[in-house]
């Protein structure tokens, strides 16, 4: 069997395409296992659930008592705790920002120190976000510093 | 988190302590005060003196984030606490005599309080160039900005 990787630019969608003489339940047991590594969401929007994609958030905030998904420009409403949140994204690039935030950091531009003991973050959609001090090192630990 | 607060307090209270050896040490050059105090009971003194100005900033210990706003009541409410311990106790070891010494102490309390918010931001000021450099390097890699 042969096995091909081929690097694309970011602009186009990652795929995974598999050639085989019939679809058995095995391949599609693989395809599921690789389409659920991206450990899915949903979020509220005008009263529809949708569904989100993990890869696509920016932020999750907690604002009081209630949960919000941050996408580059649209926000929906979570039922997720932080907690709930900070546990589903373990092991990713998604960090610890402050007592109410969780941020991925593939999302951020880069970070401004501030004199009252925190950062702004300013992320890819130009949206500014504060990332506490006692938490710039779990930031420094996702980017391998 | 207990043992992160505790952390940084111990951070907070050398770096209190080692300005304020330096601040005697200026103070007593400049002013060259007639007061003559036992070494050991001065040291003892400025490491309580250091412990109790380090306590002040239990007034930034909040369950939610704290808003610029906040932070910079709560800085000033620390700066009035500062005052509080540090003047009384500053006269109880001979640091300052008169209205003179006393305004001058009351300023290198002052001075001190800042000295240790910038040597926190000289440290995030390194910490966010390492990590912008980073992020940098990151967008490289993957071939410029990636956003969806």
């Amino acid at each position: 069997m042969k096995v091909r990787i081929e690097t694309i630019p970011p602009d186009r969608e990652e795929e995974v395409i598999v050639r085989c003489h019939e679809p058995s339940a095995a391949w599609v047991d693989y395809v599921q296992c690789v389409r659920d590594t991206d450990p899915g969401l949903t979020g509220e929007l005008n009263g529809e659930i949708v569904r989100l994609k993990l890869s696509e958030v920016y932020y999750f905030e907690v604002v009081d008592r209630k949960s919000f998904i941050y996408y580059r420009d649209t926000v929906y409403e979570s039922r997720m705790k932080l907690y709930e949140f900070e546990e589903k994204c373990r092991g990713t690039s998604f960090f610890r920002a402050s007592k109410s935030m969780v941020v991925n950091a593939d999302k951020i531009d880069r970070i401004i120190p501030s004199i009252s003991g925190r950062f702004i973050a300013v992320l890819l959609n130009g949206e500014r976000v504060t990332v506490s001090r006692r938490y710039v090192g779990a930031l420094k630990e996702i980017l391998g510093l | 988190m207990v043992r992160h607060e505790i952390a940084n307090f111990l951070k907070r209270f050398v770096v209190i302590y080692g300005l304020t050896m330096l601040a005697s040490y200026g103070f007593c050059l400049v002013f060259n005060p007639g007061v003559t105090v036992n070494v050991v009971d001065y040291f003892g003194a400025c490491i309580l003196f250091s412990a109790l100005a380090d306590a002040t900033s239990l007034v930034y210990l909040s369950r939610h984030e704290l808003s610029g706003r906040e932070w910079w009541t709560r800085t000033a409410i620390q700066c009035v606490l500062l005052e509080l311990v540090l003047m009384p106790a500053g006269y109880d070891i001979g640091m300052w005599r008169g209205l003179t010494g006393g305004i001058v102490f009351f300023a290198i309390v002052l001075v001190v309080r800042f000295c240790v918010e910038l040597v926190g931001y000289g440290q995030d000021y390194a910490d966010a160039s390492d990590v912008n450099e980073r992020l940098r390097q990151r967008r490289e890699e993957r071939g410029g900005t990636h956003d969806d």
